[in-house]
């Protein structure tokens, strides 16, 4: 009944937008209309997913405390990092996403590379997927069927108000997911009992800090948490503010609240570990849902359908947010640059309606198709971030202004690095027993084994290496006769 | 960790439902009229 009536909720919302959509403008950065708490909304509920609520819980279960800092809390640097020095230079640029960004600072190849990265890391898989989880464990549903209708419901209001319905959508989802997590730990804590007490009936190291991370693994997801600078959901959210001064205010308010969110799903991940070593859940269940098993285990029907809701809340916000950005590099960033010329405002606003439906049913397939989800979101998040990171920064932070060739060759490079690199871990790669990854190995001698989570640690280097060639030689021709 | 776990769902329940009062009290500024200006547009060939 909550799950129906939530879902009614936000068809009417998009019906009701859609009336005040006038323009490409009005569609994809909601007229530039976005205030602070709206932006926080957005913000929070879009960036946190299903993967957020569902990997973290589950890193928790299989890690402990680990899950928290070693996982979660860099990101909270890069996103005070990106309010302070990205946001307020970002939003002084005439753009409307992430590849026009780097388009306005390198060129057209530059903005085909970033939106073909940006394409890549914005498809929803991992939120489609884990909406087929939802309908798995509390309704019976094939995972496929409930995919299917929660992206059909996602992309029926996104397609008709744009962000605007997305992010009034958000609000709500919002309060959902937000209220929904804390009621849940609230209820775990009285009946499970405290951090301190499950790690005591634990043991071994599920309260340290770091787990059983060596310090290699800590620096890749250090590295893996510098997206944010480059997140393409934040770009078109900062050109949608009403300021900077707005955005910066959300993205700060947003660490508390990501912060808090991220605390309880781990400890929730704690008490499913705890209710597993007790016998009180079966060892043989599904770790990618334990969350959702803790949840049907300890709260009451009503609650059970308002945490079903929040993470059906979770899962959509993250949907139509991403499906929107998507659809607007396949046709803003993507088909206006090859055609060279700017399309007029009906056609663009038609064909990313379009488009969202294909980003959609991509969404599906691929994310229907990946055996593991986290393989999926690594490989999205080291393009995105090969291709974009460094052109970005250099552009928005160095006192001077890198030439065009610089941006060019560090974006092109650094996507072609990722690409190459993934595919020869799909040809080559060789499983490695017991950890759930994969590993490619180089070298004959003194082979050299490199995991798929450390793709980054190649393909980031291939970029500003690039980046410095074409620099050093963009101003070789600057100097020339 | 037990006040971590307490200020977390503090922040969680009562603080977004107070962002979600915040964003009601200032949902006309949102619906409201679009400020000239406000959003930008660049063409395909925005090459600096």
């Amino acid at each position: 009944m909550v799950v129906a009536a939530y879902l009614a909720g936000m068809l009417a919302i998009g019906a009701l937008v859609a009336r005040r959509i006038g323009g490409f403008d009005d569609f994809f950065v909601a007229g530039g209309r976005m205030t602070t708490p709206l932006l926080v909304c957005t913000l929070v509920s879009t960036y946190y997913g299903l993967d957020v609520t569902f990997g973290s819980s589950e890193t928790a279960y299989l890690e402990g405390m680990a899950a928290f800092f070693a996982y979660s809390a860099p990101f909270y640097l890069a996103y005070v990092a990106t309010a302070i020095w990205v946001t307020p230079r970002l939003k002084k640029l005439p753009a409307r996403s992430l590849p026009e960004a780097m388009g306005h600072f390198y060129g057209p190849p530059a903005r085909l590379a970033a939106a073909l990265a940006s394409f890549v890391y914005s498809a929803p898989i991992l939120s489609v997927v884990g909406m087929g989880l939802i309908g798995r464990v509390f309704f019976g549903w094939p995972v496929w069927i409930a995919a299917v209708i929660g992206a059909a419901i996602a992309l029926v209001y996104t397609v008709l108000g744009g962000l605007l319905a997305d992010a009034l959508t958000d609000t709500v989802q919002f309060v959902a997911m937000c209220v929904s997590a804390a009621a849940a730990a609230a209820i775990a804590l009285t009946t499970v009992g405290t951090p301190a007490a499950i790690g005591a009936r634990l043991g071994g190291q599920v309260l340290a800090p770091l787990g059983a991370l060596s310090p290699w693994e800590v620096l890749v997801f250090a590295l893996v948490a510098l997206t944010p600078l480059v997140e393409p959901v934040f770009y078109q959210r900062t050109f949608a503010a009403v300021s900077a001064r707005q955005m910066v205010r959300a993205l700060l308010l947003g660490v508390a609240l990501w912060a808090a969110y991220d605390w309880c799903v781990v400890y929730l991940g704690l008490v499913g570990a705890d209710l597993v070593a007790a016998g009180t859940l079966p060892a043989s269940l599904d770790e990618s849902a334990i969350i959702l098993h803790v949840a049907a285990r300890l709260l009451p029907a009503g609650l059970l359908g308002l945490f079903v809701a929040g993470c059906l809340a979770s899962a959509m916000s993250t949907i139509d947010s991403y499906t929107l950005v998507a659809a607007g590099n396949l046709v803003y960033d993507g088909w206006q640059v090859v055609r060279r010329r700017s399309l007029p405002d009906r056609t663009l606003l038609r064909a990313t309606r379009v488009c969202a439906g294909v980003t959609l049913a991509v969404a599906l397939v691929l994310g229907l198709s990946f055996e593991r989800l986290r393989d999926a979101w690594i490989f999205m998040s080291t393009v995105l971030l090969s291709t974009t990171l460094v052109p970005m920064l250099a552009a928005l932070r160095l006192a001077r202004r890198p030439p065009a060739r610089a941006g060019q060759w560090g974006a092109i490079a650094g996507l072609a690095a990722a690409l190459a690199l993934f595919a020869a871990f799909q040809v080559f790669g060789q499983d490695v027993a017991g950890e759930g990854t994969t590993a490619l190995v180089i070298g004959l001698d003194r082979p050299v084994r490199v995991e798929r989570e450390a793709a980054l640690l190649v393909t980031l280097p291939c970029s500003g290496l690039a980046f410095a060639a074409g620099w050093w030689r963009g101003r070789r021709r600057e100097a020339g006769p | 960790m037990t006040v971590a776990t307490w200020l977390a769902i503090a922040v969680l329940g009562p603080g977004s439902l107070a962002v979600f009062a915040w964003f009601l009290h200032d949902v006309r500024r949102v619906l409201g009229p679009r400020r000239a200006g406000a959003a930008r547009s660049g063409g395909p060939g925005d090459a600096a």
